[in-house]
């Protein structure tokens, strides 16, 4: 079987035209046609680059692929993406407009591989850098302030990203093509990665997505590893950063080199957090968490072939807060006055290595891109025993996923692909219990879409998608080990784009669909982070979502503005039901099922930067979502609307103890109203973080110093989508941060 | 050049060393006796597993053990 898969990539390899040749260019202001200096020259298939000289002028000497796309940047000028083809000139000449501000920065989408201004779903994309324009403690807390998404929490150390009021197994989560595998049903489960070496974020919103599977309902989030250095160069940097309300740190470096056809990146952190305090004072006890890791990427390109070996491997150790030793918890038991960092119960242990290796081939008309992967997961929560965990479990996935995008035609694009995994859960024997059996499971999907571009305007796409899942249960401890279940389906997408003058239109049609995961059928036992006793049932049929999608967007040379309403029909919507009944002292809960639910919301994104005073940015968006089933009845864990303002000022000043940009982030929570039964409503609240930023600037160093405070007017507070907020423990008070980063640069010739 | 490639591998065998290294784990324990708490010290590694694992024989009466912060 391996000789055969070999042989295929090899005759794949063989067929593709190897050739390349030498580019020399420059970049030129449009207005006056002038060389602009030092312009930044990306290849976006390699994820490398070169830089102008004085004059100008670049030269690309290395392999290059037969077709490839040059994004180009410089200070002062709008960015422009090229796609350029072996058969042009070898002179290559590109054009710049300039332009004080750039609202919107030409991007290719990597979740669609389309620009996103063509896209016929809006996708959102940030950097982590504007995430975190006030830092945060965790990658999922940053994710939270992107529009539309939200993070339910257990404390600082435990986030989930939330999608239109979605999360868990209804949103997938990708690193650079490879989805995160890591029993991500738990409410208590996190995203299993933080931001080390995270550069981009890229979320699709609402079951759209045939390219990243139909089970995800919610949306999907696509992290973007950094980029290689540039062409010939060796950087190497040091981060940390400091918190004092969790007296934490996070210590981390990196280091890249680049040479002509080949790129190395490796990145490690650190990260210890005490207790977090909350505005009265106390510490919530065992909120401390602590985590590890190390990423490392390499790159090859040899003229039209394009590889990446990726590994990552992330260990915490999270404590859970909101548990004590006894089955009745008071709040002397879930707040102490001070804090410790020492390793109690309970406990998640939760670690994982990504390996995976994407591959890109060009040919004449078409390009082919393959990835396999392999998630191992490791899976511990400790109750009881700090040696003996409750339980344990390994999950392994190995996943393939292949897309043929053929560019044959001039008006239109035909993706073609297929994706599949085969994973493997096995409990560990040492464990206490067993919550979710031994098993395997399989799932395959193929797929088509034709993207057409009919004018300057108008683009469509229209796309087909089939998936076969199978669970096989293989653990000898239930009476039926051979138990198999099996889920077909069939989910479409199609929508349309107009543009005209700075206006555009999008509008999309979606569906999807999620079989029900073995944790909602089988489930028969303690799950002991979120103390509860939960049942599956053998009877779940699988969601399937129908979904709307509008958007209006307009920019100039000073606002932004985007409105993207939608409608979201799920059937057989699955929650979560809570019972009167005690097992262990633990509540029970089933696994049921609504006939009908509905989802209605939007974002509003309004991105203005003021004529008049150049240096003053702002940027606000308000969220709103309203779900309720088919009888009119409230759903759980619906965020509350949301309405964010970030307001940033540069500071052009020669004093080295001036800030460079000052930052205010105000947010106001609204209440929500609608619970279910036995839910808690939440009031409506406002908070206010201040940042201010010093850039460090010499001959080889740069980087930053950032100095501000999260939560200034300690407000207490416990958002709707905390795990905490049935026992009443509120999230962090103020929190004073100090961070700084540095890189220094130099030529490896 | 050759500094930076004895750079990368100093970075990667630290890291790799940082992340794989075996830290000796130790907790104070306890086990319940008529309702009072009977402290047994400080326990480390084997001696913390075994005490989990088998619990603790006094007078004849095998009491389990617990390993953790209240």
């Amino acid at each position: 079987m391996k000789f055969y898969f070999i042989l295929l990539i090899l005759i794949i390899i063989s067929f593709a035209k190897l050739y390349s040749q030498e580019y020399q260019g420059i970049v030129i202001d449009k207005d006056n046609g002038l060389p602009v200096p030092f312009a930044s020259i990306w290849i976006v298939d390699l994820n490398t680059g070169v830089s102008c000289n004085s004059q100008g002028r670049f030269l690309l000497d290395f392999s290059l692929p037969q077709t490839m796309h040059i994004k180009v940047s410089a200070v002062g000028y709008t960015s422009a993406i090229s796609s350029i083809s072996q058969n042009d000139t070898n002179q290559i000449v590109l054009v710049l407009s300039p332009s004080h501000i750039e609202l919107q920065e030409m991007e290719i989408s990597t979740t669609t591989g389309i620009l996103q201004n063509y896209s016929i779903t809006n996708v959102e994309s940030k950097t982590l850098e504007e995430l975190t324009t006030i830092n945060t403690t965790t990658l999922g807390q940053s994710l939270g302030n992107i529009s539309g998404v939200y993070s339910n929490s257990t404390g600082n150390g435990i986030n989930k990203p939330v999608i239109r009021g979605m999360s868990g197994m209804r949103v997938s989560t990708y690193l650079n093509g490879l989805k995160i595998e890591n029993q991500q049903w738990g409410g208590d489960h996190g995203i299993g990665v933080d931001a080390l070496g995270i550069e981009k974020v890229e979320v699709i919103k609402g079951a759209s997505s045939l390219l990243y599977g139909s089970d995800a309902l919610g949306g999907v989030i696509y992290l973007h590893e950094e980029e290689y250095a540039e062409s010939n160069m060796f950087e190497a940097g040091i981060n940390s950063q400091f918190e004092v309300n969790s007296m934490g740190f996070t210590n981390g470096f990196h280091m890249k080199i680049a040479k002509k056809n080949i790129r190395f990146n490796l990145f490690g952190n650190q990260t210890s957090q005490a207790d977090y305090q909350v505005p009265n004072g106390n510490f919530v006890f065992n909120s401390r968490f602590k985590g590890q890791g190390i990423k490392a990427a390499l790159g090859m390109n040899k003229k039209n072939w394009v590889s990446n070996i990726r590994y990552t491997f992330v260990s915490n150790e999270l404590g859970i807060p909101g548990h004590t030793h006894d089955s009745v918890p008071s709040k002397e038991d879930l707040f102490k006055p001070n804090a410790s960092r020492k390793k109690t119960l309970p406990l998640q242990v939760n670690s994982s290595h990504f390996l995976s290796t994407d591959n890109k081939l060009y040919f004449n008309k078409s390009e082919l891109k393959f990835t396999l992967g392999l998630v191992s997961n490791n899976l511990e929560e400790f109750d009881e025993k700090v040696t003996i965990p409750g339980i344990a479990m390994k999950l392994n996935t190995f996943s393939f996923n292949g897309l043929w995008s053929i560019t044959s035609w001039k008006k239109h694009k035909i993706l073609i692909g297929a994706q599949g995994n085969i994973q493997t859960n096995k409990n560990n024997e040492k464990a206490e219990e067993i919550l979710l059996q031994d098993l395997h499971s399989n799932s395959t999907g193929v797929f088509g879409m034709i993207h057409s571009k009919w004018n300057q305007q108008l683009e469509t796409q229209i796309g087909i998608r089939a998936d076969r899942n199978e669970f096989e249960i293989a653990s000898p401890s239930i009476k039926d080990p051979g138990l198999t279940l099996n889920y077909q389906s069939l989910t479409y997408s199609a929508g349309l784009s107009y543009k005209k003058n700075k206006h555009a239109y999008r509008i999309n049609i979606s569906s999807g669909y999620r079989p029900p995961h073995p944790i909602e059928s089988l489930a028969n036992g303690v799950h002991h982070s979120s103390r509860r006793f939960e049942i599956g049932s053998l009877s779940l049929q699988p969601e399937f979502a129908n979904q709307l999608d509008l958007s209006y967007e307009f920019n100039n040379e000073h606002i932004g503005l985007l409105l993207n309403p939608y409608v979201s029909v799920i059937q057989h919507y699955v929650y979560l039901n809570y019972t009167d009944s005690l097992i262990d002292n633990y509540p029970v809960v089933n696994y049921a099922q609504n006939e009908l639910t509905y989802f209605f919301g939007g974002e509003v994104t309004l991105h203005y930067h003021p004529h008049f005073l150049h240096n003053l940015h702002i940027e606000t968006h308000y969220t709103y979502l309203f779900a309720e089933d088919g009888q009119g009845k409230a759903i759980s864990q619906i965020p509350q609307p949301r309405l964010m303002g970030l307001l940033t000022y540069d500071i052009e000043s020669k004093s080295k103890l001036i800030p460079s940009s000052l930052a205010l982030q105000a947010t106001l929570f609204g209440n929500q109203q609608r619970v279910i039964e036995n839910e808690i409503y939440s009031d409506q609240y406002s908070l206010l973080d201040l940042g201010a930023s010093w850039k460090i600037v010499s001959a080889k160093l740069k980087g930053h110093l950032k100095i501000g405070a999260r939560n200034i007017t300690n407000t207490n507070y416990i958002n709707h989508l905390s795990e905490l907020k049935p026992l009443g423990i509120q999230n962090p008070g103020r929190s004073f941060y100090i961070s700084l980063n540095l890189k220094i640069n130099q030529k490896t010739t | 050049m050759k500094k930076i490639i004895n750079t990368t591998i100093i970075l990667t065998g630290l890291s790799i060393f940082s992340v794989s290294c075996n830290k000796s784990e130790c907790h104070e324990c306890h086990y319940d006796k008529d309702g009072a708490e009977v402290e047994l010290g400080e326990k480390c590694d084997s001696d913390l597993e075994t005490l989990e694992a088998e619990g603790i024989d006094v007078n004849g009466e095998n009491y389990e053990v617990h390993c953790h912060e209240h």
